[in-house]
């Protein structure tokens, strides 16, 4: 084989490679406005009465930020769950996770590491804003029963 | 009486993990990369196809890795401090010393995140030295605690031969066992629910290794059974830097050092437990199986995660060996000695896939080893004004970690088919090379389009 068959061959492979990043990438990045719709309209939140429903906790509201949260229920009763098992949150929302058991324990949402105490008729709630992007798993600390996986994507 | 000795260490060894009440790395773990999205996984598994058909059809035809003279080892300043033999010990004496803080701060029966125990094993040791090996050569054999624990306790045997001549056949045997014991803790977690148990598991296994060095000497041990020896050495053959005979630094191409590695029993085996074991941690975190194993509680748990864990390994165990059966045709001959010839060019797809899976979790959860430095055995110490800190878990967009992993993965795969043509001529004519490397290609392929399907499952 000829040297130059060979850098014809490395060139044809290069460009093919680059060919096929053009050919298979989306055209455009799905923007974000149009996914935050789809994915809040899946529990709509029922305190959307702007300003007074946020607390101290974002003392300097940017207007990217909505006052919607996004809430994500599950039920746990005999050890089964109830509920989405990979529910899809975007980047910066706020998430409200409510979690009902017919058991005393601690739902603990990784990652963040926030937790509540859950008991049979006191529902845990935790609330809080996904900054991070990343798969969450959400369980039960005692009885390491998985809830769900909270996607945050970007 | 050294006899004596080492039965002692064995029984204490025994007992330590038989009373283990051993809480680790998916305490740690509480973050998960989300999927590469759908195209990106077939952009990577495009290019890996591209480029096996352009090295088939265009690599070199001379091997350029194999039987090369030795790199020359030029004098510096910088060559007189790394070979500097008092500064060796400072650095021994230090790692040695950060062993025993590690496994203080793991024996505490606190929450795997609160002390600096299982973030510097799992984090900093396992994912952080793997990622140095590759670039920077083998510094376990100066970092390595338990190397140094043998030259302290002196089980050289420098005037005498040890109690046993290592047995041939066991090769590395002993460190493919011991890793896949490692990983085994690592991502099965059997004594999840017992906290303060990876510090037994770590004397545990100092005890394993001081025993295997009283019985066949340092050096053997080291060589064969020290599972971390054997792994990081296998890794830091990718490095362009690396120690030749008197243990001065030498600089070499990168992977040259893979066609240097002695074929060995046990040494395939070691290569699918790392190949395979970062296969199931991708494979335990997708939804699929998460959903499916979310009731699983205690020894239901640990049974299924093993055995997923062992299927794991063997599949991928299966499938080299498939595509070895298929190249010895081809050429004649038995496939296990062609298995074994062409095992380190599985190596950089090893390192591929460990980059892939890890290195968010190193950069993101690695975090906590700062944090936690401060207060390293969790009493409530602030030494280095860190202890309040928290870990930054957007430090990486999910876009720069996407790109890295399908970049990784497809870079890996070259260095696979680059290492294995180079082998391939090397032991073949051109014609029959070409042909061995069909099915080498295929198993290579199939290797990289399942970890990038893991990554975007």
């Amino acid at each position: 084989m000829k040297p130059y068959v060979r850098w014809i061959i490395l060139a044809a492979g290069a460009l093919a490679a680059v060919g096929l990043f053009v050919i298979v990438r989306p055209s455009s990045e799905p923007d974000r406005g149009g996914a935050t719709q789809a994915t809040s309209s899946n529990t709509p939140s029922p305190q959307a009465t702007d300003g007074t429903t946020e607390p101290a906790e974002t003392p300097s509201p940017s207007p990217s930020l909505t006052a919607d949260v996004t809430v994500i229920e599950v039920t746990v009763q005999g050890g089964a769950v109830d509920g989405p098992s990979e529910p899809k949150v975007q980047q910066g929302d706020r998430v409200r996770i409510v979690v009902e058991a017919d058991v005393a324990d601690e739902v603990h949402l990784h990652g963040y590491d926030l937790s509540a105490e859950v008991r049979p008729g006191r529902p845990a709630e935790i609330e809080f804003r996904a900054t991070a992007t990343g798969v969450f798993e959400v369980e039960l600390e005692e009885s390491g029963l998985v809830l769900f996986q909270l996607r945050v994507v970007p | 009486m050294r006899r004596r000795i080492a039965a002692l260490v064995v029984l204490a060894a025994a007992w330590s993990v038989a009373t283990a009440a051993p809480a680790l790395a998916h305490g740690l773990g509480g973050r998960v990369d989300l999927p590469v999205p759908r195209w990106l996984f077939v952009f990577g598994a495009g290019t890996a196809l591209i480029v096996s058909f352009v090295a088939l059809s265009a690599l070199w035809t001379e091997p350029k890795f194999e039987c090369r003279p030795a790199d020359p080892a030029r004098p510096s300043l910088l060559q007189s401090v790394l070979t500097n033999r008092s500064l060796e010990w400072v650095v021994r004496l230090l790692a040695l010393g950060l062993l025993v803080v590690v496994v203080i701060a793991s024996l505490r029966r606190v929450s795997p995140t609160e002390t600096i125990g299982p973030v510097v094993v799992f984090a900093w040791f396992w994912v952080g030295l793997t990622f140095a090996h590759a670039l920077l050569g083998n510094l376990w054999a100066t970092l390595s605690p338990f190397d140094t624990i043998g030259r302290l306790a002196s089980l050289d045997y420098r005037y005498e031969s040890p109690p046993r001549a290592y047995p041939k056949a066991w090769g590395r045997w002993p460190a493919a066992i011991l890793l896949f014991g490692f990983v085994w803790i690592e991502l099965v977690d059997p004594f999840a629910d017992s906290l303060g148990s990876l510090g037994l598991v770590i004397l545990a296994y100092v005890l394993i290794t001081l025993a295997g060095m009283t019985v066949f000497g340092r050096r053997a041990w080291t060589e064969n059974g020290e599972a971390f020896a054997v792994f990081f050495g296998l890794i830091a053959r990718l490095s362009p830097l690396a120690r030749d005979g008197e243990g001065r630094v030498i600089a070499r191409p990168p992977l040259a050092g893979l066609a240097e590695v002695e074929p060995a029993p046990g040494l395939l085996a070691l290569i699918m437990v790392a190949l395979g074991s970062t296969t199931f941690d991708g494979l335990s975190r997708t939804n699929l199986w998460v959903s499916n194993t979310a009731s699983l509680t205690g020894i239901e748990r640990v049974g299924v995660y093993t055995a997923g864990l062992l299927g794991v390994i063997l599949l991928v165990a299966a499938a080299y060996s498939l595509a070895m059966a298929a190249a010895a045709r081809v050429v004649g001959g038995p496939w296990h000695a062609l298995a074994v010839r062409f095992a380190p060019s599985l190596v950089p797809i090893v390192l591929a896939y460990a980059v892939a899976h890890y290195f968010s979790f190193l950069l993101i959860e690695g975090q906590l080893g700062i944090v936690n430095a401060s207060d390293p055995f969790d009493l409530g110490w602030d030494l280095f004004g860190t202890a309040g800190w928290s870990v930054n878990l957007a430090l990486l967009s999910a876009t720069l970690i996407w790109y890295v992993q399908v970049a990784v993965i497809v870079i890996g795969h070259i260095g696979g088919v680059v290492l294995a043509h180079d082998r391939a001529i090397a032991l073949f004519d051109r014609a029959a090379a070409i042909r061995t490397q069909y099915a080498l290609l295929a198993v290579m392929v199939l290797f990289t389009a399942s970890g990038l399907l893991i990554l975007s499952g």
